[in-house]
């Protein structure tokens, strides 16, 4: 190849690229993945376990019982571009659990999540279902603006229904 | 031992042998490479961020390997592996099937750090589409639809090396890929984009640029038209 045809070559993709460019950026639908935030990614706190405030229970007489804990979402995905739209991504639980001897233990659960549920003008508060699904268990909850509740059923601290608010 | 080796080396060889005679037919235009092949790099859109690659296409195979910038939390990088076999001739319809492996860490507030590693087996059909354009400028519009399945590992690096309850997960899913390329001699460029085949979905999950070098110079449709042979050497004249 000459030099005369290679600059000409090189002139024409750049063109080209411009070109393709400003054909796409007019076509957000189909050339542009949504960039914007989920308002659910960041830290949601347990505030109340069953009705009760966390990290208040009494001594467990029994067995184990949850004590306090957090859930971090993170989105990957967020198919309308809208913070409240449907979304999945991961989502990492830290919670303490107060044993019988009175010690605390802290352990983590990773989970997969997805959140479904649209409201018909995408932006007005809405309920969503909130679907966490780890390798023992699945538990659905209902999101409310900054509100969640999880109805858990977990083998280390029975049934308890968690009221998480976002920090 | 033997029949071990058999059963795991004679699929392979077979593969290779499919992959090697099959090379002529130029399966890539399906998948968003010039025919013959390329090489290219990448530069696009995800919801996590932008990403920069590499793509890089031969024959029957593709691959590729691209990392995510642009996000405080995350960091990724992927690498994925295409066959092809392409029928047709300026349309081709082309079945493949394809791996990506994804890595990706994300920092928790607890100072903890997780690991998640992504696979990804796909197959599916394409189309793709040749034709000159204009002056050796050829155009190549493709379109396909994969079925994937992914399987999702976590792992969790924690300050007081407790990793607690890990769970997997495993996802299957179609995807519709569509773009369009277009080549100048042995340049090209264009755009691809991934999107998921489920209902309320409005945009592409990623979408991505590439700008390369096509291997092999002008394609088929951009060559000059051959010239035709006297009657006299023609193979049907010979009696």
């Amino acid at each position: 190849m000459s030099r005369s045809t290679f600059v000409k070559s090189a002139s024409f993709s750049l063109l080209l690229v411009t070109s393709i460019f400003a054909v796409t950026a007019a076509c957000e639908e189909i050339t542009q993945p949504c960039d914007s935030a989920s308002d659910l990614d960041g830290l949601w706190r347990v505030m109340t376990i069953n009705g009760q405030p966390a990290m208040n229970w009494p001594l467990p007489t029994t067995t184990d019982r949850f004590h306090s804990g957090v859930i971090e979402f993170y989105t990957d995905f967020n198919d309308d571009c809208t913070p409240n739209g449907n979304a999945e991504g991961t989502a990492v639980a830290i919670y303490a659990i107060r044993k019988n001897d009175g010690s605390f233990q802290s352990d983590r659960i990773t989970a997969r999540f997805w959140r479904t549920g649209r409201s018909q003008d995408g932006n007005s508060l809405r309920e969503s279902t909130i679907t966490l699904k780890a390798t023992t268990y699945t538990v659905s909850g209902t999101q409310t603006g900054i509100t969640m509740t999880l109805p858990g059923a977990h083998p280390k601290f029975g049934n308890a229904t968690l009221v998480l608010v976002k920090q | 031992m033997t029949g071990f080796l058999d059963s795991r080396v004679l699929p392979a060889v077979a593969l290779l042998m499919v992959a090697t005679t099959a090379i002529d037919a130029g399966a890539q235009t399906c998948r968003g490479m010039p025919r013959g092949g390329g090489i290219g790099f990448v530069a696009g859109s995800e919801f996590l961020g932008s990403t920069y690659g590499v793509a890089l296409s031969k024959g029957v195979f593709g691959a590729g390997f691209n990392s995510l910038s642009g996000n405080d939390r995350v960091t990724s990088w992927d690498a994925n592996l295409r066959f092809t076999l392409a029928k047709g001739g300026a349309l081709q319809w082309c079945p493949s099937i394809g791996f990506e492996f994804r890595n990706e860490n994300m920092d928790v507030s607890d100072g903890s750090e997780l690991t998640t590693r992504i696979g990804t087996a796909a197959a599916g059909l394409a189309l793709g589409y040749e034709r000159e354009a204009y002056k050796g400028i050829s155009v190549i519009p493709f379109l396909g639809v994969d079925y994937q399945f992914t399987a999702i590992v976590f792992s969790l690096d924690t300050p007081d090396g407790n990793e607690g309850e890990l769970s997997g997960d495993t996802l299957s899913r179609f995807i519709i890929q569509y773009g369009g390329l277009a080549k100048y001699k042995s340049f090209y460029a264009g755009f691809s984009a991934d999107r998921f085949l489920e209902s309320g979905v409005k945009r592409p999950y990623r979408a991505r640029w590439i700008l390369g070098f096509a291997f092999g110079g002008g394609s088929k449709s951009s060559r000059a038209a051959p010239v035709p042979r006297p009657p006299s050497v023609r193979a049907s004249d010979r009696r």
